[in-house]
């Protein structure tokens, strides 16, 4: 019966904490079981705007270069492969497996039915009054994988 | 997909939801919705290990939210402490100037974490006096 004791500081460990997708999860399903689908994206446009404010309005100055460096970083720190292709007005990303669908998989929980506006809901509101469009080209619902194209609006 | 470092201020923003659409309780309520899905580990762990299992909980939670903390176990005296020098969490809605934090933010550990460890035999205390500066204090005492 020993005396335990661990102190860390932030700077000693990297933050990433995958079981998050389970709370994010569970959100979803949470309000769509409780509030409906409309529900979902109702919130997830509230997060989007407040949270990605900033990004909103360096895509405004930027362009899509700035939502191009996000998204790699996004997926290089939860450790998946994405292929991106830019054009001046033109962006596409592959993704082959959303790492958090995985994640969730992984931990045998069930993914969401409206976990995809995860993705859609949240760039449809990033780019709402800026240049751009946003289009979910192709998604499968058992990996997460996708194909998602931005474009300035014609 | 939100990204997993993206989930705190996705958090904060659905209490907010929440509040809206049917006040503080709704709130409340979702808090144990999600201590009885999510802390199932935490459940496990004390059920098994008793005190230890908050150690063991703890340990990998906190190391990988990068927390800057103390945490201590005391088994013989039946004791389990977290001194929270910065909370990675509500730190970082501080640190972002463009999100408001939800206001009783911090009340959610005290709400999923009592809805385990009280039924499980210990008796769970928290202070949340200082969480506008990112600190808190947590004691799990063994009844």
């Amino acid at each position: 019966m020993n005396k335990l004791v661990m102190r860390r500081k932030a700077s000693d460990n990297v933050y990433f904490h995958p079981q998050f997708h389970i709370a994010m999860n569970m959100i979803i399903d949470y309000i769509e079981k409780n509030f409906g689908k409309k529900a979902v994206r109702e919130y997830l446009k509230q997060f989007a705007a407040a949270c990605y404010k900033p990004m909103k309005e360096k895509i405004k100055k930027q362009g899509l270069k700035a939502l191009a460096g996000y998204i790699e970083q996004l997926y290089r720190k939860e450790g998946a492969k994405v292929k991106i292709y830019r054009e001046t007005d033109l962006l596409k990303v592959s993704i082959k497996k959303c790492p958090a669908v995985s994640y969730i998989r992984k931990k045998k929980q069930p993914v969401s039915r409206s976990f995809f506006e995860t993705t859609k809901t949240i760039y449809e509101t990033i780019l709402e009054s800026t240049d751009f469009e946003f289009k979910v080209d192709k998604y499968d619902r058992k990996t997460g994988g996708s194909v998602l194209i931005f474009r300035r609006k014609e | 997909m939100i990204s997993c470092t993206d989930f705190i201020p996705a958090y904060s923003e659905f209490f907010k939801f929440l509040e809206k659409k049917g006040g503080k309780q709704t709130v409340i309520k979702f808090w144990e919705y999600l201590s009885d899905r999510y802390l199932k580990d935490l459940k496990k762990l004390v059920k098994k290990h008793g005190l230890k299992g908050c150690w063991l909980y703890w340990s990998k939670t906190l190391n990988e939210e990068a927390a800057d903390f103390k945490m201590e176990l005391d088994e013989k005296n039946g004791i389990f402490k977290i001194t929270m020098f910065h909370c990675p969490s509500k730190g970082k809605l501080l640190k972002l100037k463009h999100i408001e934090p939800y206001k009783d933010y911090c009340k959610h550990c005290d709400v999923l974490y009592r809805r385990i460890l009280e039924p499980s035999g210990f008796c769970y205390k928290i202070d949340l006096s200082n969480c506008e500066k990112a600190r808190c204090k947590i004691n799990v005492i063994k009844r």
